[in-house]
């Protein structure tokens, strides 16, 4: 029970001091941040959280970016809606929608909505920025981070109740 | 693969499996519950379905019974089937729309009895359906009632006014009848009192007999007054030789009066005849009112159960706008493309069966190119063919139906109302109907054709009723029996609601025509009948009259004679202003004798 409540805080120490490369966290983060700005309620947002979760990638990074990309993606929606507006009535590409939306299951996509369109263009055109800069971080910062951060308690603590949960302790 | 995490991935699809299966075995009772939810929600009345089975693979839907209530009238059925077989498009599910690319219903019926109330147990009060153009009281369907009033009153009103007391010639035969008999006495009294006189002067010269000489100077007082007195007599006298001109006189009033009687009744022989449009209203307004009442609710159930134009261009994303650009033209969630229906439909005391398609049938009728189309047809031994068109497709909503019936059978209906209410007698007719609605905009016509038709008089006449009214509700009877056929076309316009018709029938025109002729015809015998009854009761009066004239003239100029006599004589004495021995010698001897 105790193991459940303090989950997120394992997490995010764990997403700060785990072994895991720079290259697992800024995916994980560039994915949080792709799966916080759409929408959700559509095909698109889940299986973009799906992929956070299935793939090998930083995990508690990603959720960290879930989070803060969704409050940062409803400020983001006008943008967003006047991006996939003009995408979305540009002429050339329409036989491009009209053979995707004909796809099987296509439709559950929500990819014929102006703002998850949009913030699925805006969180593309980041990802790669966000990428890049995540890695840095995990290169640079992360060591230091992690020495600065294990000489506090509650951090070792944390970070042990985790690794004993991976490996069945429950606490 | 070792990009995933494979402690993740395959608890979860394991957990989708169980949903699949679950789904898979499960669906049918969630099929039922989504339907007979959605059923209710949309009609407003309890949705029974008996049993449904699914097939996902084959994309089958095989329904049970069904029963659908009616929300107006909770005790019938807006439609029942015994079953039907649905094919899913599943390609299209996979596209985000529900798509039933045919299917078929049979056993259908419609307005069936329930034996449990269809009443759902929460009704919104304030639905549209309350807009029901049909409910009980609305002004129109009033005026159509209002319409069978009694136009029998205006006739009713001449054939019983009082034409003898509005006639000249037996007023003049009663002024002679009333002035004749003071006429007779005063004549009478006169003659008396002339007598009275004459006998008092005898008595006054048979007192002067006795002393003649002593009486001179009274004798000579009595000239005067024994001229007077001869004088009045030859005045009386005179007065009744003039009788038989007053007579004359008399007779000429009687022949203006009668001249003028005759004018009188002439008039009166002009009656404005019956309109026979006005008259096809009366009689027929009443029943077309009911008539296009049932209409009428069914085309408002109908819209009703429509799905709104307003839902064109679907909204249900709180973030942002969907875009359809599958196309040109964007496809409706649910479409119904085609559905071969099978029933029977009872007309009259007849049950018949039909079969039918409907087609393209959507909950986004707007994102289709066609209208709602309904095409039944007749297929026992009463055809018909009804043609049901919902068009949502334009800016305006525009509804179509034409129905055409060459053997319709028809109950017994009431015509009309008030003294001259009529039954039209069962039996059959060919209808043709086509109603255009244009948002709530009317327009239309309804033909019915009646080859043979038989009309009768309801109330039939009492022995209160004066023999004119009788005899000229049989002569109306007589006319109805000569009706062999019966042509109406109502022309609709209006709206929904408030609906206006205008009835053109040749079922007016016929019973005007005989009304007026059999009213006419009456009206003359009633006359002439009339005219020789006055004439011949006046004639009657009038030698009467002139018997009693003419016997009265003889017996005052007898008595005047008697007096004349008396008087002569004593004229004779007092003829000369002076009376002399020997004359008053004389006629003291005359006296004598």
């Amino acid at each position: 029970m105790v193991s459940l409540l303090l989950r997120p805080l394992r997490q995010l120490s764990l997403a700060l001091v785990a072994n895991e490369s720079p290259r697992q966290v800024a995916w994980g983060f560039t994915l949080g941040m792709l799966a916080g700005l759409v929408p959700k309620g559509n095909l698109l947002a889940m299986v973009l959280f799906m992929l956070l979760c299935a793939l090998r990638v930083n995990k508690p990074a990603g959720l960290l970016a879930l989070g803060l990309f969704s409050l940062v993606g409803i400020g983001l929606d006008p943008l967003a809606h006047a991006i996939g507006s003009l995408l979305l009535t540009w002429e050339p590409a329409r036989p491009l929608y009209a053979w995707w939306y004909s796809l099987p299951l296509a439709p559950w996509s929500g990819l014929n909505n102006t703002v998850v369109l949009g913030q699925l263009a805006i969180g593309l055109y980041l990802a790669y920025p966000i990428y890049h800069i995540t890695t840095l971080f995990a290169t640079k910062l992360q060591p230091r981070a992690i020495a600065w951060l294990q000489r506090y308690r509650a951090i070792r603590w944390l970070t042990g109740l985790e690794l004993g949960a991976r490996i069945g302790i429950d606490g | 693969m070792k990009h995933f995490r494979w402690k993740y991935v395959l608890p979860r699809l394991a957990i989708v499996l169980t949903i699949i299966l679950s789904t898979y075995f499960g669906l049918d009772p969630l099929l039922h519950w989504a339907i007979v939810a959605g059923g209710e929600s949309a009609v407003g009345a309890k949705f029974e379905l008996a049993s449904l089975r699914s097939s996902l693979a084959q994309g089958k839907l095989e329904l049970g019974s069904l029963q659908i209530a009616n929300p107006r009238s909770p005790w019938r059925n807006l439609l029942q089937a015994e079953g039907g077989l649905l094919q899913i498009d599943s390609q299209a599910l996979l596209n985000r729309r529900l798509v039933i690319s045919e299917g078929s219903l049979h056993g259908l019926e419609w307005n069936t009895e329930r034996s449990t109330s269809g009443a759902l147990i929460e009704q919104n009060t304030n639905s549209a359906d309350n807009r029901d153009p049909s409910a009980k009281g609305a002004p129109w369907l009033e005026s159509g009632r209002q319409m069978g009033a009694d136009w029998f009153g205006d006739v009713r009103a001449r054939l019983e006014q009082d034409l003898v007391g509005q006639l000249e010639t037996p007023r003049v035969v009663q002024d002679l009848q009333d002035r004749w008999p003071p006429q007779v006495a005063e004549m009478r009294n006169r003659i008396d009192s002339l007598r009275a006189q004459s006998e008092q002067l005898q008595g006054q010269l048979k007192a002067a007999k006795k002393n003649p000489l002593r009486s001179l100077e009274q004798l000579q007082q009595l000239a005067q007054p024994i001229q007077d007195m001869q004088q009045q007599l030859l005045a009386v006298q005179q007065q009744l030789n003039q009788w038989p001109e007053q007579a004359k006189l008399d007779r000429q009033a009687m022949e203006v009066a009668r001249t003028h009687d005759q004018q009188f009744l002439r008039e009166s022989l002009h009656v404005d005849g019956l309109d026979g449009q006005q008259l096809s209203d009366q009689l027929l307004g009443p029943l077309v009112a009911e008539r296009l009442q049932t209409i009428l609710r069914w085309v408002h159930t109908v819209r009703s159960l429509a799905p709104n134009r307003a839902i064109r261009v679907e909204s249900d994303s709180v973030r942002g706008v969907n875009v359809h650009y599958l196309g040109p033209q964007p496809q409706p969630r649910i479409h119904l493309r085609q559905l071969a229906l099978s029933g029977s439909v009872r007309l009259g005391a007849t049950s018949t069966d039909w079969i039918g398609k409907l087609t393209d049938v959507s909950n986004q009728p707007a994102l289709l190119n066609h209208p709602t189309r309904l095409h039944m047809q007749g297929v026992g031994p009463m055809p018909f063919q009804v043609d049901l068109s919902l068009d949502r497709t334009g800016t305006l909503a525009r509804d179509e139906i034409t129905i055409e019936c060459p053997n319709l059978p028809l109950p017994s209906s009431t015509l009309g109302g008030g003294t001259l209410t009529m039954q039209l007698l069962p039996g059959k007719t060919g209808l043709q109907l086509h109603l255009t609605l244009t948002e709530d905009q009317l327009a239309g016509q309804i033909v019915l054709m009646q080859p043979s038709v038989q009309i009768q008089r309801l109330n039939r006449s009492t022995s209160t009723e004066k023999p004119a009214m009788v005899k000229l509700a049989q002569l109306v009877e007589q006319s109805l029996a000569q009706i062999e056929q019966l042509e109406t076309t109502i022309k609709l316009s209006g709206t929904l609601d408030q609906p206006q018709w205008k009835i053109e029938s040749n079922l007016g025109p016929q019973i005007a025509q005989g009304t007026n002729r059999a009213l006419q015809q009456l009206l003359q015998q009633q006359v002439i009948a009339l005219q020789e009854s006055i004439g011949k009761q006046a004639q009657q009066r009038l030698t009467q009259l002139a018997e009693q004239r003419e016997k009265a003239q003889r017996k005052l100029l007898a008595r005047l004679g008697e007096n004349r006599h008396l008087v002569e004589q004593l004229a004779q004495l007092g003829g000369g202003k002076e009376v002399t021995i020997p004359k008053l010698g004389k006629w003291l001897d005359a006296l004598q004798r």
